[in-house]
C-alpha cells in the first residue's frame, strides 16, 4: 500500500519535486567544482596528510645485510658465522670466537642494496653484542652512518665499521648489526648476527651456552643441528647449475638462479655420516626471560682431522629463536 | 632508471609567448576557415555541420599540443635536490578538466630554509637557490615569474618551494583521441562533399559520431591514466605532509629535469619546477630543523645521484653477479674477479 502511495506521489507531483531536488544537487556540485576551479593550487592540494604514490620515478631502497632470521622465514639454511660481519685487529681479520677480553676490534659490517633505482643516504648501522648464546639480550656497541650506492653501483657493497672494546670478563660473544634507514622495500632482512665458538674435538667436543626466552610467552624449544655452509658462489661465466645428485645441467638464468638456491634450502647440507650431536636439554620450556644452559655434545667420526662447522638452530613456535655456529677442530 | 615522460621542454627562445588559449583559437579557426572554404565551394552548406567535430578535434589537439611541447621551457638539463615536502597535488585531488592533467606534483622547501621562508630568502639560499630563482633565459622573453607558493595544508604556514611533478599520461591520451577524432573528421567532411546524396550524409554522419566517441575516449582514458595504488608496484608508497605541530613531514631527494612552467602564464604566474622527476626517494622525516649534516647529505645526493645514473652503473646492473635477489652469497654468482673477501 505504501509503495501504491509512493508512486501516485512521484506520478501526480513527485518527479516535479525529484526535478527541483536534482537541480540543487547538481547545483551544489557545480559550486564545488567551481570553488575547487578557482582555488587554484591549494585546490588540487591533498586533503590527507599521507598521500599515496604510485609513480615509476618515486623509487624505495633495500639495504639488506646476512639475516639468518629471513633468510630461514625462506625456508633456507643459514649460518651463524656471518658473511657479512668481520672482526679486526689492528687490521687484521680475527674470528669472532677467540676474542680477547678488554680489547678493542674493529667491526666491520658489509651492506648490500638490492635496489637498482634507490640509493640510501645516511644510514644508521647499529652494532651491539650479547652473551654467546641463543635468545640473550643484546648490549649496544654504538651507531655509525653509512651511505649506500645502488645495486652494481660503486657504493655498494657499503661498508660500516665501529671500533668495540671486548668486556674486561673473559667470555664468547655475538656480534648483531641492525641496518635502520629511514625507507625500505623489505624491512625483514635488516638484521645480521654473528655467533660462533671453536671447541676442540676432545672426543668429545662439548659446548655449552646459554638458551634464553626472550619473548613475552612461555615457550617450549627444539633443536636442529646442520653442516650447512654457504660455500663459495658459483662462477659467473658457468652457464649450469647443479642437481641434487651432483650433476650439472644446463638452464636458463632463472633455472641457474633456482639451482644456486637449490643448494641453500633447508635440509640440503644435514649432519654428516658418522657424526653424532646430542643437545641436552632436548626440549627445554621456559617462562618468559627464563634460560637454561644447553649443552652440546659434538662426537667427531674416529680419524677426524682438520675442521667442520656444524650450525645448532633453536625453535619455537614462532620459528627460529636464534642459533650458533660451532667448529669442531680435531687433529 | 624508469619514469614517464610525454613532455618535450623547449629552448626560451623557441617559446611562443601568445597566451595559449588564442593559440588554440587560431588553430582551429584556421582549420575551420579551409573546411568552410571547401564546403563553399562545394555548395554543400548542411555540411558545415562537421565544423563541430572538426573544431572540437582541432582546438583539443592545439591545446594538448601546446601543452606537452611548448609550455616548458628548458633551464639547464638535470637537476638534483633535497627538500621538506610542504604540499602533495595527487592527480585525484585535480577537479575537471584540470584533473586531465594527471602528473602527481609536490612542493618542497630547500635547505637550509625554514617554513614560512619567502621567495627573496629561498632564492638566495644555497645550494638551492638558484633553481627557484627567476632565469635571464625566461626573464629576457618577458614572462612572469612569482615563484611558487605552497602551503602546509596542516599549519597553514607558506613557503616559497620548488615545485616537481612526476608526468601522467593524461594529456597524451587525449591528444590521442583527439588526432583520431580529427581524423575521422575530415573523413566525414570528405564524404560528406564527395557522396552525394542521402548516403552521402549517413556515412558523414557516422563517421562524425565515431570521431566524437574518439575524442570521449581518449578524455576518458586520460582522466583515468594515472598511478593507481591498488597497482601490484614494489616501490608504491606514500609521501607525508607535516601535522599539526608542524613535524613529521618527509624530507626527499629529487632529481629531474630543471625547467619553467609557462601553463599559469594567463594567469600572470610563472616558476621553476623539476619536471619530470626522473628519480625520487624519501632520505629523512622533518624534527623542526635541518639535521646537522644537511650540506654533507646535499653533496651525498648529488655523488648517489651521479652514481645511479652513470652508465657504468647501468652496465654492471647487467651483470651476472648483480642478478641476486636474495643475497649475493645465497643467489648471486661469483665473477672473474672476485670482490675482496671480509672475512
Amino acid at each position: 500500500m505504501k509503495n501504491i502511495l509512493f508512486i501516485l506521489r512521484t506520478l501526480l507531483y513527485g518527479w516535479l519535486l525529484a526535478i527541483g531536488r536534482l537541480i540543487m544537487v547538481l547545483c551544489r556540485l557545480l559550486a564545488r567544482w567551481c570553488r575547487k576551479l578557482h582555488m587554484g593550487r591549494p585546490g588540487k592540494v591533498a586533503r590527507s596528510r599521507c598521500v599515496p604514490i604510485d609513480e615509476p620515478a618515486f623509487v624505495r631502497p633495500d639495504p639488506l645485510i646476512y639475516d639468518q632470521y629471513y633468510l630461514m622465514g625462506l625456508g633456507l639454511s643459514v649460518t651463524w658465522d656471518n658473511p657479512d660481519i668481520q672482526l679486526y685487529l689492528n687490521g687484521a681479520p680475527v674470528s669472532s670466537s677467540l676474542l680477547e677480553p678488554a680489547t678493542t676490534y674493529e667491526i666491520v659490517a658489509r651492506v648490500w642494496n638490492s635496489s637498482l633505482s634507490a640509493p640510501v643516504l645516511n644510514m644508521p648501522v647499529h652494532f651491539s653484542y650479547l652473551v654467546f648464546g641463543i635468545g640473550t639480550t643484546s648490549v649496544p656497541i654504538g651507531t655509525t652512518k653509512i651511505n649506500l650506492g645502488v645495486k652494481g653501483g660503486s657504493n655498494c657493497p657499503a661498508f660500516a665499521s665501529f671500533p668495540w672494546t671486548t668486556p674486561a670478563a673473559p667470555g664468547h660473544y655475538c656480534i648483531q648489526a641492525l641496518l635502520e634507514p629511514f625507507d625500505d622495500l623489505n624491512w625483514n632482512n635488516n638484521l645480521g648476527q654473528e655467533n660462533t665458538n671453536v671447541g676442540k674435538a676432545h672426543s668429545p667436543a662439548i659446548f655449552t651456552f646459554p638458551l634464553r626466552n626472550n619473548t613475552s610467552k612461555t615457550q617450549r624449544y627444539s633443536f636442529e643441528v646442520d653442516a650447512y655452509s654457504p660455500g663459495v658462489p658459483d662462477p659467473c661465466d658457468d652457464k649450469t647449475h647443479p642437481r641434487s645428485d651432483g650433476r650439472r645441467v644446463v638452464g636458463n638464468a632463472n633455472i641457474i638462479t633456482n639451482g644456486r638456491l637449490d643448494r641453500h634450502r633447508r635440509g640440503r647440507q644435514p649432519l654428516l655420516a658418522g657424526w653424532q650431536v646430542n643437545v641436552t636439554p632436548e626440549s627445554p620450556s621456559l617462562a618468559p626471560g627464563g634460560a637454561v644452559t644447553t649443552t652440546v655434545t659434538i662426537s667427531p667420526p674416529s680419524g677426524f682431522i682438520g675442521a667442520q662447522q656444524l650450525n645448532v638452530n633453536a625453535f619455537h613456535e614462532g620459528g627460529l629463536a636464534g642459533g650458533v655456529t660451532l667448529t669442531v677442530v680435531a687433529g | 632508471m624508469t619514469y614517464n615522460q610525454y613532455t618535450t621542454c623547449v629552448k626560451a627562445e623557441n617559446h611562443s609567448t601568445m597566451n595559449q588559449y588564442i593559440q588554440v583559437a587560431w588553430q582551429t579557426l584556421l582549420a575551420d576557415g579551409i573546411a568552410v572554404l571547401m564546403i563553399a565551394a562545394a555548395a554543400l552548406p548542411w555540411c558545415l555541420l562537421l565544423l563541430i567535430p572538426i573544431t572540437a578535434a582541432m582546438g583539443l589537439i592545439a591545446y594538448c599540443h601546446w601543452w606537452l611541447e611548448d609550455r616548458l621551457i628548458c633551464l639547464g638539463g638535470d637537476r638534483a635536490a633535497i627538500g621538506l615536502l610542504v604540499s602533495v597535488e595527487p592527480p585525484g585531488e585535480k577537479p575537471f578538466p584540470d584533473s586531465l592533467d594527471t602528473d602527481y606534483s609536490f612542493s618542497m622547501l630547500p635547505p637550509p630554509n625554514l617554513p614560512s621562508a619567502g621567495q627573496a630568502t629561498v632564492e638566495t639560499s644555497t645550494p638551492y637557490g638558484e633553481l627557484v630563482k627567476e632565469q635571464d633565459g625566461t626573464k629576457n622573453i618577458g614572462l612572469p615569474f612569482t615563484g611558487n607558493p605552497a602551503t602546509d595544508k596542516e599549519t597553514g604556514i607558506t613557503s616559497a618551494t620548488l615545485h616537481c611533478e612526476f608526468e601522467g599520461a593524461g594529456v597524451r591520451d587525449a591528444l590521442l583521441g583527439a588526432q583520431i577524432a580529427l581524423g575521422l573528421s575530415v573523413a566525414a567532411l570528405i564524404v560528406c562533399l564527395g557522396v552525394p546524396g542521402p548516403i552521402g550524409a549517413i556515412i558523414a554522419a557516422i563517421l562524425a559520431f565515431l570521431a566524437f566517441l574518439a575524442e570521449l575516449l581518449g578524455i576518458g582514458v586520460g582522466l583515468n591514466d594515472t598511478g593507481s595504488p591498488a597497482d601490484v608496484n614494489p616501490s608504491l608508497g606514500d609521501l607525508h605532509t607535516n601535522d599539526h605541530n608542524g613535524l613529521g613531514a618527509d624530507l626527499l631527494g629529487v632529481f629531474g629535469t630543471w625547467v619553467y612552467d609557462a601553463g599559469h602564464n594567463n594567469q600572470g604566474k610563472g616558476w621553476n619546477e623539476i619536471h619530470p622527476i626522473k628519480m625520487c626517494t624519501r632520505i629523512g622525516r622533518w624534527k623542526g630543523v635541518w639535521p646537522p649534516d644537511t650540506n654533507d647529505q646535499e653533496t651525498q645526493w648529488q655523488k648517489a645521484v651521479d652514481d645511479a645514473t652513470s652508465p657504468t652503473t647501468t652496465a654492471q646492473q647487467q651483470l651476472a653477479q648483480n642478478q641476486w635477489q636474495i643475497h649475493p652469497v645465497i643467489d648471486g654468482c661469483q665473477p672473474e674477479t672476485p670482490p675482496e673477501p671480509i672475512k
